[in-house]
């Protein structure tokens, strides 16, 4: 009887242990699949806006638009995104992101009040990209840029 | 170590007394179950990344293929579905061999070949999911199957394709089936089948009802290790095989392709091989006859067997059919399979057969060939079209010939001079731009001619990145050619628009470096071409060059 049960308990823990096992072998791979996306860095880019030349120094802002691949499907077409570039008068450009930075509408340029309004909540900004009014926690986020070939591009 | 109360069933099902016999051979059930359980995992997680419609089936694969543990999940799915056709016919064939069928246990077989059939359907339904090429002909066969019945035929085939032909409605039904009906059929007979097995209690091997059979060890944990064991080495057996060989993907599914040999799933291959064997008159006896008795017989089988006893000694009518069934259906799966084999053997090797406008490799142009062709070329006053003084091609002329060297190749130019016919179309009647005479050359002045062209290197001679070039895949190329839409202005083989030149051979007209090359910078090859412009990454430009290459 000491041993039936002695062996009972001994089967018992090989019942757990190699459930155990096949448990594991079908849980690495499902957690690996769902939590792939944490793990999928976004390659930056440097997408061509146009000829500096049509971004004139101390001039109003332009709106740019441009397209890039979209990583964020799969069928790996192209996005159209828009940045807002300006010139100042000592010739820097900059270039801002047309994302709010409260919960990520799409800002628009209000040519007549000098600044970027949002649609969603009410945030405002200044043509520098600096939070007027409203909800937006920071300012809005500005590209990278340089000149190549004649061409002003920014890093997305 | 004390383990927590179960509830009521499990506590009951962990208790059951089996009889001592019961071993290794029991087995399959248990491991089958797991394995099924391993499919809904892996079916859930695929599901999350995958999208039932033709334009993003192949890419949304694709796109589960680029992730590794996409790649092993879609692998574990792949093998497990094999594995689980194996296990399950390996468990039929225990219970025929212990006359496990025999009542009060028939409805647990019928039951159980119910679940098979559901298994064959979850086969037939996943393989168009990829919406690759083998997908595509494999399930436009077998849809064409039950279409070719007498009568009712056509209204079966298009009720199961949805449409006339496999598309896209064909995609969302079996993709309903595959994730929704077959599952829930799936779950209802495994359900009802574990509940007979239940109430009928497991049969002994060959126990005939005189011998007296002990009960007197609870199935946990006496025979649930061995259960566990068989799950895990099934588990581990596909995850071996997913790990090892992946799960395949093709090219997407071109339903214009002439020369594709369709293979279906290789439990299938045995039917389709039927196929071969009936035709004319004698089609129905694989599509409909043959296929429907097997699968009644089967059925039938513990009404069909009257005899008592279990013993296989006392059963060699059950047993010799048993094995003689069996042996058929191995034999047609591999006749099948050897057919399939062969046939892509021969496609190959016409595939690989050189014509007069199938050019391998761009040989170097032989000199006095070349320069019998310069003669002809002044003779023939080619330069009053294709003068050198012009040097550049424009839309509406003659194209500039100083480069052809390094953009045309040599066998294509040899065959098209033969038979000029026309490229470039005009964008709103549709008819050639330009078209180029027929001066009835013969073979002897078309191949010097085109050695004569093969030597004028020009000064468009194209920059190339090998490195990119060798890298790039043909795949890659063909999913940018749909995404930049270049059928908007592109045919092939009569798909697309015809506004640019036809892409259905450009792979024997111009070389890849030359493509490369134009793809990045058209203006520069063909000032004031209409061809847009497209922002292409060299990375992009030698996939597309590559796809291209391909389309011969």
């Amino acid at each position: 009887m000491e041993d039936s049960s002695g062996r009972r308990r001994f089967l018992s823990g090989i019942v757990v242990g190699l459930n155990a096992v096949t448990g594991l072998l079908l849980a690495v791979p499902a957690l690996g699949y769902l939590l792939s996306p944490l793990l999928r860095a976004r390659a930056s880019t440097w997408v061509r806006l146009g000829p500096i030349g049509s971004f004139p120094a101390g001039q109003d802002t332009v709106v740019a638009e441009f397209s890039v691949h979209d990583d964020a499907g799969f069928t790996g077409g192209r996005v159209r995104r828009r940045a807002f570039v300006r010139r100042t008068d000592g010739g820097d450009v900059i270039a801002l992101s047309s994302r709010c930075t409260h919960m990520g509408c799409n800002v628009s340029y209000n040519a007549g009040a000098d600044s970027f309004e949002c649609p969603c909540h009410g945030g405002r900004y200044d043509l520098e990209g600096n939070v007027i009014e409203g909800p937006p926690p920071r300012p809005l986020d500005r590209y990278r840029t340089r000149v190549a070939a004649g061409n002003l591009e920014i890093e997305t | 170590m004390r383990w927590p109360p179960l509830p009521g069933a499990l506590q009951a099902l962990f208790e059951e007394p089996l009889p001592n016999r019961v071993s290794w051979a029991h087995v399959l059930g248990s491991a089958l179950l797991g394995l099924l359980a391993l499919m809904a995992v892996t079916g859930v997680l695929l599901a999350l990344g995958y999208a039932p419609s033709t334009a993003s089936a192949w890419e949304s694969v694709t796109a589960i293929e680029q992730d590794p543990w996409g790649r092993l999940v879609r692998g574990l799915h792949h093998w497990g579905a094999s594995v689980v056709i194996v296990l399950a016919a390996a468990h039929l064939a225990r219970v025929y061999l212990f006359a496990a069928y025999r009542p009060p246990r028939h409805w647990t077989w019928v039951a159980g070949v119910g679940l098979l059939l559901v298994l064959l359907g979850f086969g037939l339904t996943g393989y168009l999911l990829p919406w690759d090429m083998k997908a595509y002909f494999g399930t436009r066969v077998a849809t064409a199957i039950p279409a070719s019945l007498p009568v009712i035929g056509p209204v079966i085939g298009q009720l199961i394709r949805g449409a006339g032909d496999v598309g896209d409605f064909t995609l969302t039904r079996f993709y309903t089936a595959h994730v929704i009906l077959l599952p829930a059929a799936l779950v209802g007979l495994v359900l009802l089948h574990l509940r007979l097995v239940r109430r009928h209690g497991i049969t002994p091997p060959f126990a005939d009802q005189s011998d007296v059979v002990r009960r007197d060890r609870p199935f946990f944990p006496w025979h649930a290790w061995k259960d566990s064991l068989a799950v895990l080495v099934a588990v581990g057996g596909v995850t071996y095989l997913a790990v090892a060989h992946g799960a395949p993907l093709g090219d997407k599914a071109d339903p214009s392709n002439s020369t594709y040999v369709p293979r279906p799933e290789w439990y299938f291959l045995g039917l389709q091989h039927l196929l071969r064997i009936f035709t004319g008159p004698w089609q129905i006896l694989a599509t409909a006859i043959l296929p429907g008795a097997a699968v009644t017989a089967l059925l039938l089988v513990p009404w069909l067997d009257r005899n008592r006893r279990h013993r296989p000694a006392h059963r060699p009518v059950a047993l010799g059919l048993g094995t003689l069934s069996a042996a058929v259906v191995v034999g047609l799966t591999v006749a099948g399979y050897r057919a399939v084999e062969h046939e892509e053997r021969q496609q190959a090797m016409r595939a690989a057969t050189p014509t007069s406008a199938r050019a391998v490799t761009q040989p170097e142009p032989d000199i006095d060939l070349a320069r019998q062709g310069a003669q002809l070329y002044a003779d023939l006053q080619c330069a009053a079209c294709h003068g050198t003084d012009r040097k550049t091609s424009a839309p509406g002329l003659p194209p500039d010939l100083s480069a052809a060297g390094s953009r045309l190749r040599q066998a294509w130019t040899a065959s098209y001079l033969l038979q000029p016919t026309p490229i470039r179309w005009q964008r709103q009647d549709q008819r050639p731009v330009i078209r180029m005479p027929d001066y009835a050359l013969s073979e002897e002045e078309a191949a010097a001619l085109a050695a004569h062209l093969a030597t004028r290197q020009g000064h468009m001679t194209p920059e190339v990145d090998d490195d990119l070039l060798v890298a790039a895949t043909a795949t890659e190329g063909r999913l940018l050619f749909e995404q930049y839409a270049c059928s908007g202005c592109h045919v092939i083989e009569g798909r697309g628009q015809r506004v640019g030149p036809d892409l259905s051979r450009v792979g024997d007209r111009l070389q890849r470096e030359y493509v490369f090359a134009f793809l990045q910078n058209p203006g520069e090859f063909i000032p004031g071409t209409p061809m847009e412009q497209v922002d292409l990454w060299p990375e992009e430009a030698a996939a597309l060059a590559a796809f291209l290459a391909t389309l011969r």
